[in-house]
């Protein structure tokens, strides 16, 4: 795909970025006196190895959340384009979709972490048990101190287009620092947008190779989420595609209308249904210049 | 108990505790699913549907005022995914709780027609992970061509109704008799003359006649293959035209027919057009290509 030339829109007003912070407690500590025993049971330096315990251990309370604030982590990088680390451009197609769902799991984060404050002090008990002598009261926090240990927290912004500098320097410096940020810019937007077409590209390369049956003729073992994914892709696609490329949207459609309708059981079962959509999806790779 | 956003149900019932891990575990994996149950009085109960007992020997209990939900309906985007709900399973050894995941994407030959049993956790997740999937343009555009067919159909049923049961023609020897003697070149007496003339210059008679013709009309376009499935899906526009589905906006749909789609919201449900289409509700459409 060459760099996509932007057309006469402005991206300020079709997108905004986001950035999504979630943080939570490890509750990793180093073993300092384990450390230094292995160390030199080992007759290593002092810093050739380190042990750290995990305080929670045995319990999945923490862990739950932890999961979920991984789960929430790649959901942002599904439902926005890369931009800068930790900050995402979200096409405004999808705000409001976004903004919802964002909002349920910012209020389940919070319903873990209260739930595991909750359980905390009985929790701190237990530990004593399943940590063994790797347990020691003093370094389980207080728990006034807890709910600060865990963030959850986004802001939205706008896409700024100009550099903006208003520092007292020559205007040789500033217009120095302008092109370099309009570079940086430009840059980032192509980098945008080229994103779903690199998410596009993966599946249908994917579907290809799925759908190829072997040499002895039989087929490749898939799940639904072959159909599921690409069907979910499409309806992404429609909304990531912030500046409207013509070419990106035709060929969301030539993927939606080879994929409307099929059952991937029929796909397993029906040897000329797997070759007709391989077709078309080789069609769709074959047609554009990735 | 872990209190999530998206289940929501009312507040004198509590999920039980079987259901609850269920419930909360597709809760958290996806939030964009809803979790709800309106009704107070039904699928609950002040006892867990696995009997516990507390330290002292006593059968668990709900909390004072509240009841233990056993089903709860999904949602995505106000489209019902399907129906979680726990029961018992009997046999020799007793009884076992058993998860019921509930889907019209389930077909079974037997047994319960669209759900399926199970006792194990992670089964149930699978299964309500793969079930509960929103319809696809395919799915939407089936469904919704079931219902603008039936609409239309009974809708030109009613508009051709009246002429063809001669409803306002009470008399229909003196109407036989009208048209023999005008076959015939006969005279008319004027007693049939004058009834049945009154009744076919009447304005009702002149309105059955129009809504019969609009109604043959449009049965000849619909036997053409002419027309074009419209349904309004969040904002753009699921059409089928030739038996291809497309998705558009309004703005990138053929500009007649985006004229004909503008015409018909404005008019009432079940309304026919002429040289236009059929407005089944203010998001199903049935347009002249």
């Amino acid at each position: 795909m060459e760099n996509f030339e932007a057309p006469a829109i402005s991206l300020a007003s079709m997108a905004m970025l986001v950035e999504l912070r979630i943080s939570t407690w490890t509750a990793r500590k180093r073993d300092k006196e384990t450390t230094a025993d292995l160390n030199t049971a080992k007759e290593a330096d002092q810093d050739a190895s380190s042990v750290y315990k995990y305080l929670m251990a045995g319990s999945d309370h923490l862990s739950k959340i932890e999961k979920y604030a991984a789960k929430c982590r790649a959901w942002n990088g599904t439902q926005t384009l890369p931009w800068m680390k930790g900050i995402g451009l979200l096409p405004m197609d999808n705000f409001f979709s976004y903004r919802e769902q964002l909002g349920t799991m910012e209020a389940n984060f919070n319903a873990l972490v209260d739930d595991f404050i909750l359980a905390y002090p009985t929790l701190v008990s237990a530990q004593a048990f399943k940590l063994g002598k790797y347990f020691d009261a003093s370094e389980f926090p207080d728990v006034a101190s807890l709910p600060r240990r865990f963030k959850f927290e986004y802001n939205f912004l706008p896409v700024p287009e100009k550099g903006d500098f208003r520092i007292q320097c020559e205007d040789r410096v500033r217009q120095d620092l302008a092109e370099q940020y309009d570079k940086m810019f430009n840059n980032k937007m192509n980098e945008a947008m080229r994103d779903p077409w690199d998410r596009l590209h993966k599946m249908l390369s994917k579907m290809s190779e799925t759908l190829t049956d072997n040499e002895d003729g039989k087929r490749n073992i898939f799940r639904d989420s072959l159909v599921n994914n690409a069907l979910e892709l499409c309806g992404l696609l429609s909304v990531l595609n912030v500046m409207k490329d013509p070419a990106l949207e035709e060929a969301r459609r030539m993927l939606e209308k080879a994929i409307n309708g099929i059952d991937p059981e029929d796909l397993r079962k029906i040897p000329s249904a797997r070759a007709e959509l391989k077709h078309s999806v080789d069609d769709i790779l074959n047609k554009f210049q990735w | 108990m872990t209190k999530l956003a998206n289940i929501q149900i009312p507040d004198k019932l509590i999920l039980d505790p079987f259901l609850e891990q269920l419930v909360n575990k597709l809760a958290l994996d996806n939030p964009q699913w809803v979790f709800s149950w309106k009704k107070t009085n039904e699928m609950s109960s002040p006892w867990p549907m696995q009997s516990k007992k507390d330290a002292e020997g006593n059968n668990i209990k709900a909390p004072d005022g509240l009841q233990y939900l056993r089903a709860v309906y999904v949602f995505e985007q106000s489209e019902r995914l399907g129906k979680l709900s726990i029961g018992l399973r009997y046999s020799r050894s007793g009884s076992v709780a058993t998860y019921y995941i509930e889907s019209w994407r389930i077909e079974n030959q037997r047994g319960a027609r669209n759900g399926t049993y199970t006792e194990k956790f992670d089964i149930a997740v699978r299964k309500a992970k793969k079930n509960f999937v929103r319809m696809n343009h395919d799915e939407v555009m089936k469904k919704g061509e079931g219902y603008i067919k039936d609409g239309i159909f009974s809708t030109l049923r009613e508009l051709r109704e009246p002429i063809y049961r001669t409803s306002l023609i009470k008399d229909t020897v003196g109407l036989q008799k009208y048209v023999f003697c005008m076959a015939r070149g006969l005279p008319i007496p004027d007693e049939i003359r004058n009834s049945l003339e009154d009744v076919f210059r009447s304005e009702k008679y002149e309105l059955h006649m129009a809504n019969y013709e609009l109604a043959i009309e449009m049965g000849t376009q619909i036997n053409s293959d002419s027309m074009v499935y419209v349904i309004n899906e969040g904002g753009r526009y699921l059409c089928k035209a030739n038996d291809d589905i497309m998705y558009l906006e309004f703005d990138s749909l053929p500009v007649a027919w985006q004229e004909r789609i503008a015409v018909l919201q404005l008019m009432e449900d079940h309304e026919v057009v002429r040289n236009v289409g059929y407005r089944y509700n203010s998001t199903h459409f049935y347009i002249i290509a």
